[in-house]
């Protein structure tokens, strides 16, 4: 059982969605539940926690 | 009658009120009520989404027995768990160590006002006028979505025995409160999923090792057929557009939970997840 956590992108204020990207690159453990950050400095952050859980991952 | 707690956030000079069902589970009620007025450290903890908790010593012996068949707490609403002696949580309660449970009374809030992905809205005003309306926010923004692409589903079930499921598809449920977001040219954004459920002889067929999760319940998630959605308001969340379902694949399902985010060339970022049950 694998767990992805993953990005959906718009480009037309929220009518089309589409080029689902993974946060976690090839990581080899699940991840789940991500939230997303904007910073100042134009990084995305992405948080997110292991599955089953036991830590939390930034990407 | 709906007993209702009153939470205060002494720093920030902030309250709101949490309710529970007292005729649905008028042991667990009584018992906190009982145990009332509490005052400790607050917490922020995921259980179900974002929760305010605290995390408070043993108040009781009593052991409430599991009254309704919902799990999750929605807005606005607080839950009532024991926490096994000796368990880090538990530790953290402090009081008499010789006592057998700890407790903690979750209080669920609105989502945004405590979000730790959203740093812009944690000023203590936008807290407080967050938490102010919970009263007629509960239900409001959702059901207003609910209501007009939903059948009348109120409220987020965690299971089709959910109490607030008697109008929406016996088979779908919306699952966990959803994530909002205001875009800098106003327009509201909510993303939820449907989790498809069928009954757990149907779900044990369907997916295999997924039916143990879904004990005691006669249902389980049925795996697959989960629908992601995004839903737009344009005047402040008054009236709601069509909704937009997300094609999601490779992916089987994209359940999300967290705000959609905004960059400053107006691209939206929507984060998600899937349980990929056949690797």
């Amino acid at each position: 059982m694998t767990w992805s956590a993953f990005v959906m992108r718009s480009r037309d204020r929220g009518r089309n969605w589409a080029e689902p990207t993974l946060t976690t690159g090839q990581a080899k453990i699940g991840f789940e539940e991500p939230g997303l950050l904007y910073l100042p400095s134009g990084k995305v952050i992405a948080l997110m926690r292991t599955a089953p859980p036991g830590w939390l991952y930034q990407s | 009658m709906v007993g209702r707690i009153e939470v205060i956030l002494m720093r920030h000079n902030i309250s709101c009120a949490a309710h529970g069902f007292s005729e649905k589970a008028p042991r667990t009620c009584n018992i906190i009520w009982q145990g009332l007025p509490q005052e400790r450290e607050l917490f922020h903890v995921e259980y179900a989404n974002d929760e305010i908790s605290p995390i408070v010593p043993g108040f009781t012996d009593a052991c409430a027995a599991l009254e309704t068949s919902v799990v999750t707490q929605a807005e606005a609403e607080f839950s009532f768990i024991y926490l096994r002696p000796g368990s880090r949580l538990a530790r953290r309660g402090g009081g008499d160590p010789r006592r057998g449970t700890r407790s903690i009374l979750p209080f669920y809030t609105a989502p945004t006002a405590y979000s730790c992905h959203q740093p812009r809205l944690l000023s203590p005003a936008l807290c407080s006028q967050q938490l102010s309306r919970i009263g007629s926010y509960k239900g409001s923004q959702p059901q207003l979505v609910a209501r007009r692409s939903c059948r009348g589903m109120v409220g987020f079930p965690v299971t089709p025995q959910g109490r607030h499921c008697g109008a929406w598809r016996r088979d779908h449920v919306i699952e966990w409160p959803p994530g909002r977001a205001q875009l800098s040219d106003g327009r509201m954004m909510v993303n939820s999923y449907w989790r498809s459920f069928a009954p757990a002889a149907a779900a044990e067929r369907r997916t295999d090792k997924r039916f143990v999760r879904a004990q005691p319940f006669q249902w389980a998630s049925a795996g697959g057929r989960d629908r992601t959605f995004v839903f737009h308001s344009l005047d402040n969340a008054r009236t709601w557009l069509e909704p937009v379902r997300i094609d999601v694949r490779p992916f089987k399902s994209g359940w999300t939970l967290r705000p959609i985010v905004e960059l400053p060339d107006g691209t939206l970022l929507l984060p998600c997840y899937d349980e990929d049950l056949d690797p």
